[in-house]
């Protein structure tokens, strides 16, 4: 039995886990979205099947004469849904490069990316075209860079065939559902927040970044599931706005609830200290010593063990090792790294078996014992 | 990894869609099965050819069809040449599909005067496009109502029974599925959409970046503008030098051929 396809497809760790970007104690990874359709075409939930398929063809098309344009998308792996396995596809959502929705059919869907998943695209998601960079900590400059040259290299091999993006004047490019028309645009962070959770400040930094119009929600899971303090923030508006304001003004709120954070964080020694030792400590024993874990356990004690890093208390774990470790712990992208389907219970052991070895090398401060 | 529908056993690199109306059933088959498959569309096709370079396996297809008898060896050719390829996914040609393609190519339904090598299909959209701008001219302009109650009730019994012209949503659905059909839905709903936009959004207007096509099309239509304006200013000039000479019947003319320029300009913006 061969691997997988999956796994030799892309890279291990991806461009978003390794080291760069700016307020990367706080911010895990940018992503920058852009959203465009063909004018003659009925959108993906309307559509044909072969109206889907003949859209996915041409954007393989595109993608391979222009790969090696310099906006265009180099070393291109294309991805058509019906040639993967539920799980397969699955795991492309544990890497950020797919979504529910997206999966939810696989006739006429794909995925197109580098094989560091810096940049991708979605073909008939919600809409016809995604475009997605994705990048580590706060760079929302660059990742909108990387899907604008991309968008400008598509549009000009569609433009070529006399097939347009679907745009007007008024309404700015047209997507299927209207919160998202003019831009297109999507911009967000993925923010570690373990200390507002702690402290408590959650909901009064959520309450001021929907004042100011946008959304901060969980990445995995909603309201009080939100897995492993792990939040997005977004912006909500699309229209009426220059593309670059819309990513200045997202970057400053992101900047605010670092800030918040860091207060939250800088708090926990005095005034939650109890609290915060005992849920870092029980983390580390779990994670060390646990036979069988599950995803959602695994993942918030890996968030602990991160915050315990980033305040000095744990030693030798390092950013780009925690996030391999919460992707690839989850339920589908295990099964990639074992090439097969995997029963729950099965599932639960593997992961101890491959956390075990990375916790091992950790080692708690002498802060976190000192009280 | 999928596995093959036949045996179960060897890796399935082979993926059939056939697509009927709007449903469509897949298989998928591992190199061996494939071979021994009584599937039409598989019989006695290399295989080998096909997963080493697709694109002249289709290329090969033809050939096979030209070799059962089924289309003459001019008439693939023709097919070849009109590029008639793009408009369908090749995993989807059957033999018998591809003669009907060129029925219809004879009947000059995909006519070769269209752009040399082009795609015949997307030429079809350009065409539709250029309409489509002269179209939306006039759907712009909305009827001028004195009585307000009455406008809007005018609207609303509209706008009830209004569909898009391409994809048949009304408006009641638009709202309820929370997405348009598709991208026509945003001038068959101009009106509501601009409501619902100002709440949503920042407003109704679009002020970030703008395809190529659009800075095109609006960087013509202000050269065809500007080139009108110095005609104009020309054609009165002249008119009023034909007065004071009094050559009245050319200062006629002149301002005849004024109203005609005057009245295009209207017209576009």
């Amino acid at each position: 039995m061969s691997a997988p396809l999956l796994l030799t497809t892309f890279d291990r760790t991806a461009r978003w886990m390794k080291r760069g970007g700016r307020e990367a104690d706080v911010v895990i990874s940018s992503r920058v979205r852009l959203a465009r359709n063909l004018r003659r075409t009925e959108f993906p939930h309307r559509a044909s099947v072969s109206d889907l398929m003949t859209v996915r063809h041409r954007v393989w098309q595109a993608l391979h004469a222009t790969g090696e344009n310099p906006g265009g998308l180099a070393e291109a792996r294309l991805l058509s849904f019906e040639e993967f396995t539920g799980w397969e596809r699955q795991s492309l959502i544990d890497r950020y490069l797919s979504s529910r929705e997206h999966i939810a059919e696989e006739v006429g869907r794909g995925v197109a990316s580098s094989s560091d998943c810096s940049l991708a695209v979605l073909v008939n998601e919600e809409d016809h075209i995604r475009l997605q960079s994705l990048l580590p900590g706060l760079q929302l400059d660059a990742a909108f860079t990387l899907v604008d040259k991309l968008d400008d290299t598509l549009e000009g091999w569609f433009d070529g065939r006399s097939a347009s993006f679907a745009y007007s004047d008024e309404f700015g490019y047209l997507t299927a559902c209207p919160t998202n028309a003019g831009t297109g645009l999507r911009a967000s962070a993925m923010l570690h927040l373990p200390a507002l959770e702690i402290a408590g400040r959650l909901d009064r930094a959520r309450k001021a970044a929907e004042e100011k119009g946008f959304a901060l929600r969980g990445s995995f899971g909603e309201g009080s599931k939100i897995w492993g303090h792990l939040h997005q923030l977004s912006n909500q508006v699309t229209l009426g706005l220059d593309e670059a304001d819309i990513l200045l003004e997202v970057e400053a709120a992101v900047r605010e609830v670092c800030e918040a954070e860091r207060r939250a964080r800088a708090s926990l020694a005095e005034k939650y200290s109890l609290e915060t030792r005992d849920r870092i400590g029980r983390a580390y024993g779990n994670l060390r010593y646990a036979r069988r874990i599950g995803c959602r356990e695994a993942t918030d004690a890996l968030s602990l063990l991160r915050l315990a890093s980033e305040m000095h208390w744990l030693k030798g774990l390092t950013r780009q090792r925690w996030n391999e470790l919460v992707v690839w712990i989850r339920p589908a992208y295990l099964q990639v790294l074992h090439g097969r389907s995997l029963a729950s219970v099965e599932r639960d052991a593997l992961r101890a078996e491959l956390l075990r070895p990375h916790i091992e090398k950790l080692r708690l401060d002498q802060e976190f014992f000192s009280m | 990894m999928q596995y093959c529908d036949e045996c179960g056993v060897r890796a399935a690199t082979i993926f059939l869609t056939k697509i009927s109306g709007n449903a469509s059933a897949q298989r998928k088959l591992c190199e061996e099965c494939a071979h021994l498959s009584s599937d039409a569309v598989l019989e006695g096709l290399d295989l080998e050819a096909f997963s080493a370079a697709p694109e002249e396996f289709v290329s090969h297809l033809f050939d096979q069809a030209v070799a059962a008898g089924l289309i003459t060896a001019e008439e693939a050719q023709a097919l070849k040449d009109q590029g008639a390829l793009e408009s369908v996914s090749f995993k989807e040609i059957t033999p018998e599909e591809m003669a009907a393609l060129l029925k219809s190519a004879e009947n000059g339904e995909t006519g070769r005067d269209d752009a040399e090598g082009n795609d015949s299909e997307m030429d079809a959209e350009a065409a539709e496009d250029a309409e489509d701008e002269r179209d939306t001219g006039s759907s712009r302009e909305t009827p001028d109502f004195d009585l307000g109650e009455l406008a809007r009730l005018t609207r609303e019994a509209e706008r009830v029974g209004r569909r898009c012209p391409k994809c048949d949503m009304t408006w009641d659905r638009l709202k309820e599925d929370g997405r348009a059909g598709c991208a026509q839905c945003y001038a068959a709903f101009e009106i509501e959409l601009r409501e619902v936009m100002q709440k949503m959004q920042r407003g109704s207007a679009h002020i970030g970046k703008a395809p190529r096509s659009a800075e095109k099309r609006l960087r013509r239509l202000q050269h065809l503008r500007q080139r009108r304006d110095s005609q104009l200013e020309l054609l009165r000039r002249r008119l009023e030098e034909s007065i004071a000479a009094e050559k009245y019947e050319e200062a006629a003319r002149l301002r005849d051929r004024i109203k005609v320029v005057t009245s295009t300009i209207i017209a576009e913006e």
